[in-house]
Order: structure tokens, then C-alpha cells, then sequence
């Protein structure tokens, strides 16, 4: 049971109910609930009287690929308590060769869709954003053409984003100070999904570097943000709070494979190899 | 708002769990509740009391710190009516149990309507303190 879920349904069904009327409204109203919420029910009353206010700050969570996203149930457990409500949005499962197959519009616009119906339910309130992996790409290509899209806050991780990604261009994003970009320095699947895969970039491996971002390095691989503890110590202060907390570890050098993938792109080189072999095989005169 | 850099640290804490942190301090109340149970046998704890000895903790902190102490069965929830002066009237096990009137014995002599205003949930010990 989330506290600041059923805080806001039960705001929601006083809406429109008047004053004096909702004791006996609250009677009706929490007789369909589960003795759990039902005791919930009764100490958000006595803490707050029959005025429940509503979520201020809404967090939404999007995922990655090749994933049932169970980090967004350790996010909501980290959260709880808090006055920010966690709005877990998402896609279908989506496999590797969708994540690389370069046509993507429908699952952008489907998160986008998601994310409209969230500003929708929560008009008035701010929105705060962590986004994993594939998550980062769809809200850097939502962000790129819906301008009127604003967060409060946003933290990416493990960001497949391309580095050179114009974020100077979008407006009203929230600034150095509350867009945190965690790089997992053991992180090879941004590097992966540049090399084979088009319109991705390595910001989670190596970081963005633009004066938009900050990018804060870990020691950890593409799902190590993941760990409760984690969660409480680096985005619960960031989220709620705006403190951005240095790291835990210092930033070493990236390995030299990783280097090298990322500067000899296999899309590339894969072709290119075949295009000579098929030079030098069927037509040897061009090479003397 | 700026942002705010802590020195580099290779252990930083977490980020204080404020629902833990008001459970303690309100299950340390209770202890000492508990064990001067024979003065203190019909006493009976505002949400506004409670809210008071746990400190300054948020409010959704402090309402999951009431749940789990409800839950593990520190404490008993009952709803109150009280009178205009808010003296209590009748008390009711759960919300479900509110009648919309009940009759004030002691001001006005008359059946008055259950309102927000005259509405209060209170706690009281449950018998046995948990293990």
C-alpha cells in the first residue's frame, strides 16, 4: 500500500463533496477498502482532517529495454513517506533487436502519450523525471519536439543518449543544477548500443559533458543504480531536495576496448569490410 | 535553488528514513507508555499529540509511522465525537461505525451532526505491548 497513492485518490473523491457532508461521504467511501487502507484511511484523516491535500510533486519513472522495470517498485518503496507521489509509465517489453532497429516513433509516441495524460492528471503539480537506458533516448526525442514538456528535475542513467545531443537547443529544461546524468563507468551497453545501433550515444558510459548536465560517475554497470540503498542515498535527495551529493568514487580511465568500439563503430566497419571484399571479388582491376 | 556538493567521501549515509525515524521516537514514547501502564491505563492519544512527540518529521512520514505502529499492534485507532468545546461524546471502532448524527449528553442536550469539526481519530495502547 502506497500512503501518498491512496492520500490522493482519497482527495479525489472529496472533490466536489461539500464540507459538512464528509464524514459520512469518508463512511461510504472506505467501506470498499481493503482493513489495510481502510486504518490508512483513518490516520491521514486524524493527521490531516477532511481536507487531504494533493501531490505537489509527481515523480515519473521511465525504463529501459529487455526488462519488467522491478526498479520502479524499489524507487516507489524509497519514496513512500515522502510527499512525492511515483508514477511508474513505460512500453511494452521491448527486445534488443526492436531496441536497435532504427524506426522508433511509436514507441515515442506512445511514452509521449503517457506522459501527457500524467501532466494531464497532474495539472498544477511538478514533475520530476528518472529515466534508464532506452528511457533517456524517448525523453531526449520527446523533449526535442515537445518544447511545452517541463520537469522540475530529471535524473538519467545508463543514457544512450548521443553526447553531442543538442540540449542547449531545448527550452525550459531545469537547468545544470537539477538534471543529473549518472554514468556507470563499468557501463559498456551505451557503447554497445552506439556501435551497433543508430541515433544512440555513450552519456552513460563516458557522460554528456555540456554545460546543461551534470554528469556524476559511479562505479557501477548499466543496472547498478538499482540497489535501495543507492536510491535513498543519491536520488531521494536529489529529487526531493535538489542536492546533488558527489559520488562515491573517483572517475578512472575508461578501458581501451571501450575506447576503441566507440571510435571504430562496427555499423560502419561491418559494411565498409563487406564492401571491399565484394570489390576485391568481383571486380580486382579496381584495386590494380 | 543551488546546488548543493558535500565533500567527497567514500561513505556517504543515506538519506534518513523519515518514517523510520518517527516510528523510533514514537515507539519509545509507547515503551515508556507501557510501562507506566497502571496510571495511565485509559489514556488516550491525539493524532495531534502524537504528531507533537514524533517530532518534526513530514506528515506522510509520520502517517506510515501511525500505520505500522497500528499494524504491529502498538497502538488501537478509534474514531471521537466530540462536542462543540471538543469534549468527547462516542466512540466508534472504524469510520464505517459513524452514525450522521449523535446525541450531545453533554451541551446542548440535542442530536447534533457528525462534521468534520467534531471528529477526531484518537489512539489508545493496545493491552499487551508487542514483542
Amino acid at each position: 500500500m502506497n500512503v501518498r497513492e491512496l492520500a490522493d485518490r482519497l482527495h479525489e473523491a472529496l472533490e466536489g463533496v461539500p464540507h459538512a457532508e464528509r464524514p459520512i461521504f469518508v463512511k461510504g467511501w472506505a467501506s470498499n477498502l481493503a482493513n489495510e487502507e481502510k486504518a490508512a484511511v483513518m490516520t491521514l484523516i486524524g493527521l490531516f482532517g477532511f481536507e487531504i491535500p494533493r501531490s505537489k510533486h509527481v515523480l515519473v519513472l521511465l525504463h529501459g529495454i529487455r526488462t519488467a522495470a522491478v526498479w520502479q517498485d524499489l524507487v516507489e518503496e524509497a519514496f513512500d513517506g515522502t510527499d512525492i507521489r511515483v508514477i511508474p509509465i513505460g512500453y511494452e517489453y521491448h527486445d534488443a533487436f526492436r531496441f536497435l532497429f532504427p524506426y522508433r516513433r511509436r514507441v515515442v509516441n506512445y511514452v509521449r502519450g503517457q506522459l501527457r495524460q500524467v501532466t494531464r492528471d497532474w495539472n498544477g503539480a511538478e514533475i520530476s523525471l528518472i529515466a534508464h537506458s532506452f528511457g533517456t533516448y524517448i525523453t531526449s526525442q520527446i523533449l526535442r519536439t515537445d518544447t511545452d514538456v517541463r520537469f522540475k528535475r530529471i535524473a538519467f542513467c545508463g543514457s544512450v543518449v548521443p553526447a553531442k545531443f543538442k540540449w542547449a537547443s531545448i527550452p525550459g529544461l531545469p537547468g545544470r543544477d537539477n538534471f543529473v546524468n549518472e554514468v556507470g563507468y563499468r557501463d559498456v551497453w551505451p557503447v554497445f548500443a552506439r556501435a551497433f545501433g543508430f541515433g544512440y550515444g555513450t552519456s552513460g558510459s563516458f557522460g554528456f559533458r555540456q554545460a546543461m548536465i551534470q554528469d556524476r560517475f559511479h562505479n557501477l554497470d548499466h543496472s547498478g543504480f538499482f540497489d535501495r540503498s543507492w536510491i535513498r542515498r543519491f536520488w531521494l535527495p536529489f529529487i526531493e531536495q535538489g542536492i546533488v551529493l558527489r559520488s562515491e568514487t573517483g572517475r578512472p580511465n575508461p578501458p581501451l576496448w571501450t575506447q576503441l568500439i566507440n571510435v571504430v563503430s562496427p555499423k560502419y566497419l561491418i559494411p565498409l569490410i563487406l564492401l571491399i571484399y565484394v570489390l576485391c571479388r568481383y571486380y580486382p582491376w579496381a584495386f590494380g | 535553488m543551488s546546488t548543493s556538493y558535500l565533500s567527497y567521501s567514500d561513505s556517504i549515509p543515506e538519506q534518513p528514513n523519515m518514517t523510520a525515524v518517527a516510528y523510533e521516537h514514537l515507539r519509545g514514547f509507547l515503551r515508556g507508555e507501557f510501562a507506566r501502564r497502571s496510571e495511565t491505563q485509559a489514556r488516550v492519544y491525539t493524532s495531534r499529540r502524537l504528531a507533537e512527540i514524533a517530532g518534526d518529521v513530514p506528515t506522510m512520514a509520520l502517517a506510515l509511522a501511525l500505520i505500522q505502529l497500528v499494524q504491529s499492534g502498538w497502538l488501537e485507532q478509534f474514531v471521537r465525537v466530540q462536542t462543540q468545546s471538543g469534549s468527547g461524546l462516542q466512540d466508534f471502532q472504524s469510520l464505517e461505525d459513524l452514525p450522521s448524527t449523535v446525541y450531545d449528553w453533554k451541551e446542548t442536550f440535542r442530536e447534533i451532526p457528525v462534521v468534520p469539526e467534531n471528529v477526531e481519530v484518537c489512539y489508545r495502547l493496545c493491552k499487551a505491548a508487542p514483542q
